[in-house]
């Protein structure tokens, strides 16, 4: 319901509507774009970018799928569009460590394990192809449906669960294997 | 970890832990967002009054150089015409009997 009164409020072209897009979206959008391009300026700019194209192209939104599900296809389209213009799309790692904000103070016992569990997980999830580390961002982080998921990346359904589950085991055996 | 591992549901737990310790700090800051918005593609209304802005604005400052200088004209008397004019003769009249009696207030003294 709130979807569509935000429909309306943008195919009306309301700067309103456009606010409550950024407030839902944006960093969402940020987020997915900055998992793609591993760079937190390219991130905005794409993310911009995106945020303008469904402030414009709105008005063919014919409503088959999610509002949600539109925008993550035109952000990851736009991702794999500059990859492709820089050619180096099978180069993108996410160096998270760099992101990984530095915790201030005397950690408790807990608090280290965690990271320490952390670290692992990032690990081996740098050590993961692309292809199942992608489905696992979307799946996990950003926590959209085995559907939507098919429909952004352009594949069936059966794809993206056989890579999920093909990209947790691997993940397993990575953290068995090399990280434990 | 190991055996935190042994179910799936733990290995879900941790991936999810992991990427949200990761991206959930990567967000918007209030000048990006100002900037974003600044992008967005203005409305005809909005560009008319822009535009009536600008056109309002050169309208009034040349209706005001036309008005000064139609007041100037009206107003401003040259040196010379006041001497031409004898502008600056100032007098008063008064008839007594038959004789007209005029009273200069210059300082030149009356007649």
């Amino acid at each position: 319901m709130a979807e569509d009164i935000l429909i309306k409020g943008l195919k009306k072209g309301q700067e309103e509507a456009f606010s409550r897009l950024l407030d839902t979206y944006g960093n969402k959008v940020l987020q997915t774009a900055f998992f793609y391009l591993k760079s937190r300026e390219l991130a905005q700019d794409i993310c911009q970018e995106v945020l303008l194209t469904v402030f414009k192209e709105i008005k063919n939104f014919k409503g088959e799928s999610s509002l949600y599900t539109w925008i993550y296809r035109i952000t990851v389209n736009k991702c794999y569009d500059f990859s492709k213009q820089k050619k180096n799309q099978h180069e993108i790692l996410i160096d998270m460590e760099t992101v990984a904000e530095k915790d201030l103070g005397q950690p408790t016992d807990e608090q280290v394990l965690k990271k320490l569990e952390q670290e692992s997980i990032r690990k081996a999830l740098q050590k993961l192809d692309f292809t199942y580390r992608e489905v696992i961002f979307l799946f996990y982080y950003q926590r959209l449906k085995i559907e939507e998921m098919a429909e952004i990346l352009n594949c069936q359904p059966g794809t993206v669960k056989s890579r999920l589950s093909r990209g947790r085991e691997r993940l397993k055996q990575i953290l068995v294997e090399e990280v434990l | 970890m190991a055996e935190r591992l042994e179910q799936n549901k733990n290995l879900d737990e941790l991936i999810e832990d992991c990427l949200i310790a990761d991206f959930s700090k990567i967000k918007l800051s209030e000048s990006e967002i100002k900037q974003i918005k600044s992008k967005l593609p203005k409305k005809w209304w909005q560009k008319t009054i822009e535009l009536s802005k600008s056109k309002a604005l050169t309208a009034g400052v040349m209706g005001a150089i036309i008005y000064g200088y139609v007041l100037a004209q009206f107003v401003w008397v040259s040196p010379q015409d006041l001497e031409a004019n004898k502008l600056n003769d100032f007098y008063i009249e008064q008839k007594i009997g038959e004789q007209v009696v005029r009273i200069s207030l210059n300082s030149s003294g009356g007649k």
